[in-house]
């Protein structure tokens, strides 16, 4: 029997089929590129969302105004010098005896959106008007949700009854409704600038409080948080630099929300008439002047431009944050399935 | 038409009003009324601008005449009230021995007469046998009852003072010792609401209610005694010689014995207590912050032929003729400018000036307008650096606008105020009204140069440093006073020499607690506020400088000029100033002059009274200098024939 013995002879495998056969993903060496940041991919979902970039271009545009509409000086230094308002918007022009205009002139090429009701060019207050709005809209967002952000990751954290007081607090905050809450520190401070941040932001922080502390609860079950620990990493390390940059997307969502709920929260206690001074240049207060406009005598016309154009500037700019809003919110949910591409075998 | 209101009062405790008691009667602030305050009454101007006069055969009777007031009636015990739109309703309902027409002209009403019996060389030490001695304690009198004077050498810094009461005055009337004597011969067969005939018993009563009441101060702040003679006789002593003391002491409501016997502040609704008074209108209904109605009286016991002053026609009737008066309690002028447009109301006061130009070049509304009793002015810090220099408060003064501020803030409903006493009060106040305001008014002029050039004189000499900081403090819920501040303090900023801004204060009662406080004068804010004063010059001057006045109605700043408080004394205390008219006027236009070289104060405007009523549903409607009588008066008062009929 002659048989062959001792050698083994593999059939069916033909190498050069492997290595000459169409590929079965386009992956290659060259196409290769490095992973996308998390960040860097919400900014490309963004960038491609035309309705958020569209209110970051009114946003952009209305603050720019604001900056440039009068010169800003500090401590007698000038550090903007441009003037795009025509007026300086605490000029009364009729104390000019050379002036045609008074209370409530309507609007003229001189005077696009008309004079209010002190005969004070109303362009130039609603182009300054986004100074006290839009930074205090920012700057209450930076300090709550900076506040909250600490909060909720140390209640979420460190749970048991720490996380039980701390969240006790937060859920007797939001007992009360916050508008409510930011009169009754107005009507408590008085009017102001300052006193307006805090009336919006000594409440305001519940709700990223709240937000960050969900967050973190899933987070700190994460693997890499227990390796984290286990390589001996100290509770302010894992918190702020293993965990909460992974929570951050909901706070970053709610924060660019929440800008416009300020800013029309601002402007809702300055139409109350507790907001800035009488008289200041901000978009409620002057909504808030020109009220008893509303109910004219008979035959009486409503100097419509007295309240439309500063109701305008408020509705651009919420309206506008809005959009950004929702474009953070897209462009940052983890749930959705976007246009990343994806690899195969 | 006495009532006083004050809101002064409101706001200091009981000891401090009976302590303060001097001052309260002569001007309050505000929108409110201050009821005493001199004239003697006769030749007086009608303020009614365009009057129009009812022809007594076109009457129609019936009806409801609807109208609104802008705040809720604070208490229906006159005594214990401060609000001037209450007022509006105590007038209906109560009545007081005289009345005073829109001119300011004194009419005898409950008293058939009066006359002034005697008047003597008084003052306030020749009371010293009478005083006792009490107790100071934080600077307040511990004394039980009624202080009626205090002995002119009383330091309250010290332990004790000597004080003139409610006890001892009697004592002095039966020794001779009073400044004035008015003796006041009361109508028979004058029933209150409640049926009961009226005396000299219930005039006595319904006086000494008013012991340490709120207030208290603007009747003791002349009454010495009163005492009934028989049934229909009352005798009026005044502390002093006074030029304006019969309308001080005159016109206080008088009430029946079921109100007189009640216990202070229960005179009212909701106190389960009905008001009752002889007045033409009796109380029916009164739903918190809603609604007042009154319906007519129907026993009026009022007669034009009882009275000599009346010359009118005969036809005139004898008591109002709608037979209800509604009154909604609307606080906000839109809102009340939308009812009277909604046909809710026949009459509203009280609305914005841009709201008046309409209605009055509307053909189905008619605007009532009259010279008003009050101004707004401005206060300064004078005891604090650099408002201490007259010339620095001269120089503020010729940059107020003034012209623009009535044309453009008020749209010509006001006028720029160039004498520090609207035109309502020439009467006394002055000998000539026009003559004066030629003499005056380059003070007040907008000058920027003569501004510029004082303060820069006023600079050199101190060394101060420019810009002066000047901080202008207002009441909020005013817009027109928020704007007349605005404009103010944008024409001090046009000024190299002034760097100015504006605060504010939600209300009026908020800032009193301010303003009446020790520390305000030297704070170094500068005060824009409202005065509402009467008929007569006197509290114009007074309320805004004197030492009195302060922190109190209406001198925040401690004002303390020596000259000008002799010359006040002067023009109205003294039997020659009580006599001789001439003479008082001319001693007043000597104080106008002193109060604009001070410049203690600046004026803005003269205020005006408007009223707005439907045109052919509402006929006769005239509009009362003051707030605090828009609805009586229109009403009825025969002295300017004056009567409303609602036809539609």
């Amino acid at each position: 029997m002659a048989t062959e013995r001792g050698r083994i002879q593999i059939s069916g495998f033909d190498p050069d089929r492997v290595t000459e056969r169409e590929s079965l993903s386009d992956w290659s060496d060259d196409s290769s590129t490095e992973t996308m940041s998390r960040w860097k991919r919400a900014g490309v979902r963004f960038v491609h969302n035309y309705s958020a970039m569209f209110g970051v271009l009114i946003v952009v545009l209305m603050s720019l105004a604001a900056i440039f509409a009068r010169p800003i000086s500090i401590e007698g230094f000038t550090v903007q010098p441009f003037s795009l308002a025509p007026y300086d918007p605490e000029t009364i022009l009729y104390l000019d005896p050379s002036s045609d205009v008074g209370i409530y002139s309507a609007p003229t090429p001189d005077h696009p959106m008309g004079t209010d009701q002190n005969g004070r060019d109303l362009f130039s207050r609603v182009l300054i008007g986004g100074r006290y709005s839009i930074s205090i809209g920012f700057i209450v967002v930076g300090l709550t949700a900076s506040f909250g952000m600490v909060y909720g990751a140390i209640a979420g954290y460190y749970g048991g009854w720490v996380d039980e007081i701390l969240m006790r607090i937060v859920d007797t905050i939001f007992a009360f409704p916050g508008l409510v809450l930011a009169l009754v520190i107005v009507t408590m401070l008085g009017k102001g600038y300052w006193e307006l941040i805090l009336a919006f932001s000594l409440f305001g922080w519940a709700g990223y409080a709240r937000i960050i502390r969900g967050e973190i609860l899933q987070v700190k079950q994460q693997e890499y948080v227990t390796a984290a620990k286990a390589l001996g990493a100290g509770d302010f390390s894992v918190i702020f630099r293993h965990i909460v940059p992974n929570a951050m997307a909901p706070l970053i969502v709610q924060a660019s929300l929440s800008i416009g709920t300020v800013v029309i929260g601002v402007a809702a206690l300055g139409f109350l008439g507790l907001g800035m001074p009488p008289g200041t240049a901000e978009w409620g207060t002057m909504l808030d002047s020109t009220r008893q406009t509303l109910i004219q005598g008979p035959g009486g016309s409503i100097p419509w431009w007295a309240t439309v154009y500063p109701g305008g500037a408020i509705f651009l700019f919420v309206m506008s944050m809005n959009m950004i809003g929702d474009g953070v919110n897209d462009a940052l949910d983890a749930q959705e399935v976007g246009n990343v591409r994806q690899g195969g075998g | 038409m006495a009532q006083n209101a004050n809101r002064v009062s409101q706001l200091t405790n009981r000891r401090r009003i009976l302590q303060g008691l001097g001052a309260l009667g002569a001007a309050s602030i505000a929108g409110c009324f201050g009821g005493g305050d001199g004239g003697s009454g006769d030749n007086g101007i009608d303020p009614v601008q365009n009057r129009v006069t009812v022809d007594p055969e076109d009457i129609v009777e019936g009806g409801t005449f609807r109208t609104a007031i802008a705040e809720p009636v604070d208490s229906f015990d006159v005594p214990y009230s401060s609000s001037a739109a209450a007022s509006n309703v105590h007038n209906l309902i109560y009545e007081g021995m005289i009345t005073t027409n829109a001119s300011g002209e004194i009419n005898s009403w409950l008293a058939s007469s009066y006359e002034q019996v005697d008047v003597q060389e008084v003052e306030a030490a020749d009371y010293e046998d009478y005083m006792i001695t009490a107790e100071y304690q934080d600077g307040v009198p511990q004394v039980d009852d009624q202080i009626v004077l205090r002995h002119p050498d009383n330091d309250p810094t010290s332990s004790e003072g000597q004080f003139l009461t409610v006890n001892e005055a009697p004592d002095a009337v039966d020794d001779g010792t009073y400044g004035m004597h008015y003796r006041f011969d009361l109508h028979e067969g004058v029933e209150f609401h409640d049926g009961e005939e009226m005396t000299a018993d219930n005039v006595v009563a319904s006086y000494e209610r008013l012991q340490g009441s709120l207030n208290s101060g603007q009747l003791y702040d002349s009454l010495l005694d009163i005492q009934a003679d028989g049934d229909y006789t009352v005798h009026l002593y005044a502390q002093l010689p006074d030029a304006q003391a019969i309308r001080n002491l005159g016109g206080w409501e008088v009430y029946p014995t079921a109100v007189t016997d009640l216990p202070p502040e229960q005179n009212d609704p909701r106190q389960g207590n009905t008001p009752l008074g002889t007045g033409p209108f009796t109380f029916e209904d009164y739903e918190d912050a809603q609604y007042v109605t009154l319906s007519k009286n129907e026993n009026y016991w009022f007669d034009t032929s009882k009275k000599d002053w009346y010359d009118g026609p005969s036809e005139f009737p004898n008591g109002p003729v709608v037979d209800e008066v509604d009154i909604s309690i609307i606080p906000d002028p839109a809102t009340r400018s939308a009812a009277l447009q909604n046909d809710e109301l026949d009459m509203a006061y009280g609305l914005t000036a841009s709201t008046l130009n309409d209605y009055q070049s509307s053909e189905d509304y008619r605007t009532a307008a009259t010279s008003g009793a009050g101004f707004n002015f401005l206060q300064f810090p004078v005891n604090v650096e650099p408002f201490t220099d007259a010339r620095v408060r001269r120089a503020i003064n010729h940059l107020i606008p003034r012209e623009q501020i009535a044309n453009q803030i008020f749209s010509g409903w006001e006028d720029p105020a160039w004498v520090p006493m609207p035109p309502i009060a020439s009467q006394s106040g002055t000998s000539d009204y026009d003559q004066l305001v030629d003499d005056l008014k380059s003070y007040n002029t907008y000058a920027r140069d003569e501004s510029d050039s004082l303060v820069q004189e006023a600079i050199d000499e101190n060394g101060w440093e420019t810009p002066i900081d000047v901080t202008i403090e207002t009441n909020s819920n005013s817009d027109d006073r928020v704007r007349l501040v605005e404009l103010i303090v944008e024409s001090l900023n046009q000024s190299d020499y002034f760097s100015a801004n504006m605060e504010t204060y939600p209300d009026i009662p908020t800032w009193a607690q301010e303003f009446y406080s020790a520390d305000y004068a030297e704070e170094g804010v500068l005060s824009f506020i409202g005065l509402s004063s009467g008929f007569g010059p006197h509290g114009y001057a007074k309320a805004i400088h004197h030492p009195d006045n302060y922190r109190q109605c209406c001198n925040f700043m401690n004002i303390n000029d020596e000259d000008l408080n002799a010359a006040l004394q002067e023009a109205r205390y003294g039997v020659e100033a009580v006599e001789d008219r001439q003479t008082r006027q001319e001693r007043y236009d000597e104080i106008w002059k002193m109060i604009l070289e001070l410049n203690a104060n600046s004026y803005g405007t003269h205020s005006t009274t408007v009223g707005v009523v439907r045109q052919g549903e509402v006929f006769g409607y005239n509009t009362y200098p003051s707030s605090q009588s828009v609805v009586p008066y229109a009403m009825y008062s025969p002295a300017d024939e004056q009567i409303v009929y609602v036809d539609r």
